[in-house]
């Protein structure tokens, strides 16, 4: 996933490539490729293990701004005009709801549809297990699987596509 | 009358009405809230056992609202009405409407409270037995040619302040007779519009002198302690910000002097139940009778924290009946404590205040940390009130170590969503000269007027990944949960990890 970011009105771009069960992340950040862990002890906050410095971030959105706390300061980072709504466009592709995709990083469990079978909305696709715990990700739509992208027993990062649906339209 | 009330009404919102009902819990005083049209889910509502709407979001129409106070009171059975700071809480009229009603005003009593509001008067009348005063206009005014005349009989510099005033509102330095007419009649404009009441007058403006205060406490038989100082010199425009208690400037004489001069006072006035003499000291250890605030002050916990007397608790008891049970030599100062106040406004674009919903908000803590607070994640900060957050208050055996404290506390306490001005307040509190107690009034404008936060990179970086990964999951969670509920949330999930362990 790709992010563009404004702050002290400088660009920042973020790629987050790949991350693992145990919460490894693969990115490039202003071109420079970096390695980070991340965890969450609760909703608007993370930690990450950096270059070895653990750093807990406090993060919170409104109104397209994306407030950052770390270490007593407050960073503020807008979206780009000519990206705007990166976070949405990603949401897009991610939600686009004819491709399902890892919502985090995980072993997928089992893959429950074949090529070719017909799904209705609410109906489980993919058993992915992330963190010990083991979620259905499940249909949006009536479709038909037009494309599976990965078999059991396969890591997949945030955002990987995993299943291709065509839509059936009324 | 000696025994304790069964219920109070508290007539004010945010920290202090919390502060207020947490002190009647624990002495088993059931408490009524009240609120307005905005505050009707503000937080104070949670801890009070009862809770009555009084009127429409603007002040006059509710917290200022005599006969819905009032009305709230009888409505509820309430005993007694704690005003808290600001408000009603130094209205003479108000305190003589609950006495006709029935209803204690946990306050002076309504003679000394009128004695010590006029600031011109009980200035003149402390004057008459030898208290230091700082010499000014003997009457206030209206009339701008009385002011130039005083001025320029006096000479400057001045310091224009509001008859009716309080926060530093209306106040003007004035240095020369060029910019005399202009302060003036500023000054009382922005008396007429704050307060409703122009009237102003002239004092001789000392060169950043400090501003020390004494707590007292008297009982309504005339028997009073002190609480020993608070020293309040880091003021913005006239408003504290940042106080603490020892002052270090005072000697164990000059303490003593002080001290017994706030009894003086509070003898002269027939003061009843909790106030604090406010004092200036000049560069010289001179110090001078500047006002009496009668009233709970927003700064008490610095001195509830190195005596280990509860104020809330002194005042209840005071205004129950009962006498006075402290003894001066038994008070004692221990260790030091600082409080800094969180405001909702933007210390980088000239503290415009901040409104908006708290998005996020997690409280500091810690041994010697205390968090006398308002709002909670979620909370609405209204454009209505004055916009103080919070009080964040640090105890410590000694002096640098309760810097330490209260700095690590403000490196640790994330409000999102609103600005706030915690980062300025730790910057105050790590700078150079406030660690070696060089403070008096003119420390901000000296040392903080160009404050910006700083801009670290490292910070920056850390920002930037920690934002595209809640973003990319936060993102994936919303898809989600939109069409599988029982899909737990990522976050969730992520929060088995542990430092050092791998479940």
């Amino acid at each position: 996933m790709d992010f563009e970011f404004v702050v002290d009105g400088k660009i920042k771009r973020l790629s987050l490539n790949s991350g693992t069960l145990d919460g490894f992340y693969d990115a490039v950040y202003d071109g420079r490729p970096v390695k980070f862990r991340a965890s969450s002890f609760q909703s608007n906050s993370l930690t990450l293990i950096l270059d070895g410095r653990v750093t807990t971030a406090h993060i919170a959105e409104s109104d397209g701004r994306i407030f950052v706390y770390i270490s007593g300061k407050v960073v503020e980072l807008g979206v780009p005009k000519s990206t705007q709504n990166e976070y949405s466009k990603e949401m897009v592709e991610y939600g686009a709801q004819d491709k399902i995709s890892a919502p985090m990083p995980g072993k997928i469990v089992k893959i429950l549809v074949e090529i070719g079978e017909t799904v209705k909305p609410k109906q489980p696709l993919i058993v992915l297990e992330s963190m010990k715990m083991e979620n259905e990700i499940k249909s949006t739509i009536d479709g038909v699987v037009k494309a599976i992208k990965f078999n059991s027993g396969d890591l997949v990062g945030p955002g990987q596509t995993i299943i291709e649906l065509s839509r059936l339209t009324e | 009358m000696s025994s304790m009330f069964n219920k109070i009404l508290i007539a004010n919102r945010g920290e202090i009405a919390i502060r207020i009902m947490r002190a009647c819990r624990e002495l088993g005083i059931e408490t009524v809230a009240v609120y307005s049209s905005i505050d009707k889910n503000a937080l104070h509502l949670r801890f009070a056992d009862e809770a009555v709407y009084i009127g429409e979001s603007e002040p006059q129409k509710s917290y200022l609202n005599i006969d819905n106070i009032i009305a709230a009171a009888h409505q509820t059975g309430a005993q007694a009405i704690h005003p808290g700071y600001g408000f009603l809480s130094e209205n003479s009229l108000f305190a003589e409407r609950c006495l006709q009603e029935n209803i204690a005003f946990i306050g002076p009593n309504p003679e000394a409270l009128r004695l010590v509001g006029d600031k011109i008067v009980s200035r003149e009348i402390v004057a008459q037995y030898n208290i230091p005063v700082i010499p000014g206009m003997e009457n206030k005014t209206t009339s701008i040619d009385e002011c130039i005349a005083f001025a320029e009989k006096y000479g400057y510099p001045l310091i224009l302040k509001t008859s009716a005033g309080g926060g530093g509102k209306g106040m003007r330095i004035i240095r020369s007779k060029a910019e005399a007419k202009s302060a003036i009649e500023a000054g009382m404009r922005e008396a007429q519009t704050t307060f409703g009441d122009p009237s102003v007058y002239l004092e001789k403006y000392l060169e950043q002198p400090r501003h020390v205060e004494i707590q007292i406490l008297a009982d309504n038989s005339g028997n009073a302690v002190h609480l020993y100082e608070r020293e309040c010199s880091i003021q913005r425009r006239h408003q504290k910000i940042i106080e603490e208690s020892p002052s270090v400037i005072l000697d164990s004489d000059l303490r003593r002097r002080m001290g017994e001069t706030a009894l003086k006072v509070a003898a002269i006035s027939g003061y009843s139940n909790a106030g604090t003499v406010e004092f200036l000291v000049d560069s010289d250890n001179n110090f001078y009778f500047l006002e009496v605030n009668a009233r709970l002050q927003v700064e008490h916990p610095v001195t509830e924290l190195v005596t280990g007397i509860d104020l809330v608790h002194a005042q209840l008891r005071i205004a129950a009946g009962e006498k006075l049970w402290l003894n001066q030599e038994n008070i004692r100062q221990n260790g030091h404590a600082i409080e800094c106040r969180i405001y909702a406004e933007d210390p980088a674009r000239n503290f415009l205040p901040s409104a908006g919903k708290i998005l996020f908000m997690q409280e500091p803590g810690g041994p010697g940390i205390r968090h006398d607070c308002g709002v909670i994640t979620g909370s609405e900060i209204s454009v209505y009130y004055d916009p103080i957050l919070s009080k964040l208050i640090s105890w410590a055996p000694d002096r640098e170590t309760c810097c330490k404290r209260i700095a690590t506390a403000l490196n640790d306490f994330p409000i999102l969503g609103i600005r706030t001005n915690i980062e300025y307040l730790r910057d105050i509190i790590t700078h150079p000269e406030f660690s070696k107690g060089n403070i008096n009034t003119g420390f901000i404008d000296r040392y903080m007027a160009d404050w910006q936060p700083k801009s670290e990179s490292a910070v920056i970086d850390r920002a930037v990944i920690a934002a595209g990964l809640y973003g990319g999951l936060n993102d994936a969670r919303k898809m989600n949960t939109a069409g599988s509920p029982e899909i737990p949330s990522p976050w969730e999930m992520l929060g088995d990890w542990r430092i050092g362990s791998r479940k």
